[in-house]
């Protein structure tokens, strides 16, 4: 009897610890809203620290899932038209960038146009054909199959696109880019001191402009595509695995054309302009 | 934290002003623009820079002499545009060689020594620099040299100016600022100052390269960039 008594107390004490749990539905700690809407609509998340996941869904709803790490911390939602706004408050200006962690699930219409402005943490957003707007002090950046444009900035967040086909526009500071199985018809990626990696397909008049100060500059073009590459370094090295048919350096001074490679793969249906300040370029087959 | 994208709902954003700036310089812009300009710059200080910058730029390039490029520069450009096949000299009839030559009033004599020295010293290069011609680089002019380094000073000393002021916002910005995330941008910060200290050697070392003087106005902008998003920022 006592054991029977003893195990359903410990059987009720779970259950209680569960309710109370950060991640129980019925706790404080946790924000759980679905927000009916039309296709296009556009949602804008402003966090200062934590990890924001947003996946696109084939859903006329936008469902949100905020974790939060402390009970001075709000998420205020905003609905306008068919325009929803999320952002976090928090009422302690003292307290630690811990405590004013919040960790976002969003769930949006793949049509969304998603605008995200997140201090530090992690971004990740996969299957949204709207656009995405990404700006971040240090948070890691990783989009996955997005349709539409995309505009990141990450002071020293790493940030890597894959299998995406929008238009392209990534800046960073001390951050890496890694481009991986782009279908883009532009890409301008710019970072200061970080590593640049471009896998994908360069399509015909497309534009495709990398540029860093130092690090590696890493070009993997597929044995079909055509491209003009103009490759330029002041005090770093351009290298060249795949066969250029040469063009002149016209418009520059010999002394520097060791550091430069001006050429035509196949036709040279697309621009592609690589350069870095005393980094390495490489250009090979993929 | 918004860096730079302008970012309020209500305003529009810095793509859509910079297609206005220009007709903002201009003063050509409709009274609905005018409003949504003033009302972007008034929550982006990057675009606010960059407007002030312009706008002092266009004020002072009204006080300058009228720049008439010399006669070298534009056969210069024109044999480029030529090679890159970017314009297409038409062929010339027979008849216009005929005619320009029957109106010469230089002796043939002349024309042919002429001609005739000019083949000497392009065999002459041609031999001694061991390139084909079409492929040897025009060297800029001392002038062109001088004018672009006049140029890069000028940008150099308005982003300067920006800088500085956005610095004594920064600063006051910082101080109250979380210690890790401070630590974060003074890194960065101090990253791109490494940079413009290399592009400015560069730069001074080879005044004509126009790839590191390229690299030195884009370290200058990134600063700027940065300070201006921290100044913009509503959540640092």
């Amino acid at each position: 009897m006592r054991r029977l008594l003893l195990g359903a107390l410990v059987c009720a004490l779970v259950f209680y610890i569960g309710d109370i749990s950060p991640l129980s539905a019925a706790g404080n700690d946790r924000f759980e809203k679905r927000f009916p809407v039309s296709p296009n609509p556009t949602v804008i998340l402003t966090n200062d620290n934590g990890v924001v996941t947003v996946r696109g869904l084939h859903r006329n709803e936008v469902h949100i899932v905020a974790t939060k790490r402390s009970p001075n911390v709000e998420v205020d939602t905003e609905s306008l038209g068919n325009r929803l706004r999320f952002d976090t408050h928090w009422f302690d200006k003292n307290m630690k960038p811990q405590e004013r962690t919040v960790d976002y699930v969003l769930e949006v219409p793949e049509t969304t146009s998603m605008e995200i402005h997140n201090v530090s943490g992690r971004v990740k957003v996969d299957g949204v054909a709207g656009g995405v707007t990404i700006d971040s002090l240090n948070s890691a950046i990783e989009l996955s199959n997005i349709g539409g444009p995309m505009i990141l900035r990450s002071v020293s967040g790493n940030m890597s696109i894959a299998r995406s086909s929008g238009r392209i526009e990534a800046n960073s500071i001390t951050g890496d880019l890694q481009f991986a199985d782009v279908a883009s018809q532009s890409v301008d990626g710019s970072t200061t001191s970080g590593n640049i990696s471009f896998e994908g397909s360069f399509y015909d008049n497309g534009r495709y402009s990398l540029s860093n100060y130092s690090g590696t500059i890493d070009v993997a073009a597929p044995a079909d595509s055509s491209f003009e590459l103009d490759a330029r370094s002041v005090k770093g090295s351009v290298q060249s695995e795949i066969p250029l048919k040469s063009k002149p350096h016209y418009n520059f001074n010999p002394a520097l054309m060791k550091q430069s490679l001006l050429g035509i793969y196949n036709d040279g249906a697309a621009a592609v302009h690589l350069s870095s300040f005393s980094g390495k370029i490489r250009i090979r087959k993929k | 934290m918004e860096l730079g994208t302008g970012g309020n709902l209500e305003v529009m954003d810095c793509l859509e002003y910079q297609h206005l700036i220009s007709a903002q310089l201009d003063g050509d812009m409709t009274p609905a623009d005018i409003i949504e300009a003033e009302r972007h710059l008034g929550s982006c200080a990057r675009c606010a820079v960059v407007y002030n910058d312009l706008r002092t730029i266009v004020a002072e390039a009204q006080h300058l002499p009228p720049f008439v490029p010399d006669e070298r520069l534009w056969l210069r450009l024109r044999a480029q545009c030529e090679n890159e096949n970017l314009v297409r000299t038409p062929s010339k009839p027979a008849w216009r060689w005929a005619g320009w030559f029957q109106i010469q009033t230089w002796p043939k004599t002349a024309w042919a020594t002429g001609f005739l020295a000019v083949l000497v010293v392009s065999a002459s290069i041609w031999l001694f620099s061991g390139l084909p011609l079409v492929r040897k680089a025009p060297s800029r002019d001392a002038a062109a040299e001088v004018q672009a380094t006049n140029e890069v000073r000028l940008a150099e000393q308005n982003y300067l100016q920006a800088i500085d002021s956005l610095q004594k916002i920064t600063d006051s910005r910082m101080a109250q600022m979380d210690p890790g995330l401070k630590s974060v941008l003074e890194d960065n910060l101090a990253t791109i100052d490494y940079y413009i200290d290399k592009c400015r050697e560069s730069v001074k070392n080879e005044p004509s390269n126009a790839l590191a003087q390229r690299y030195l106005l884009e370290a200058y902008r990134k600063k700027v960039d940065l300070l201006a998003s921290i100044v913009h920022s509503d959540v640092l």
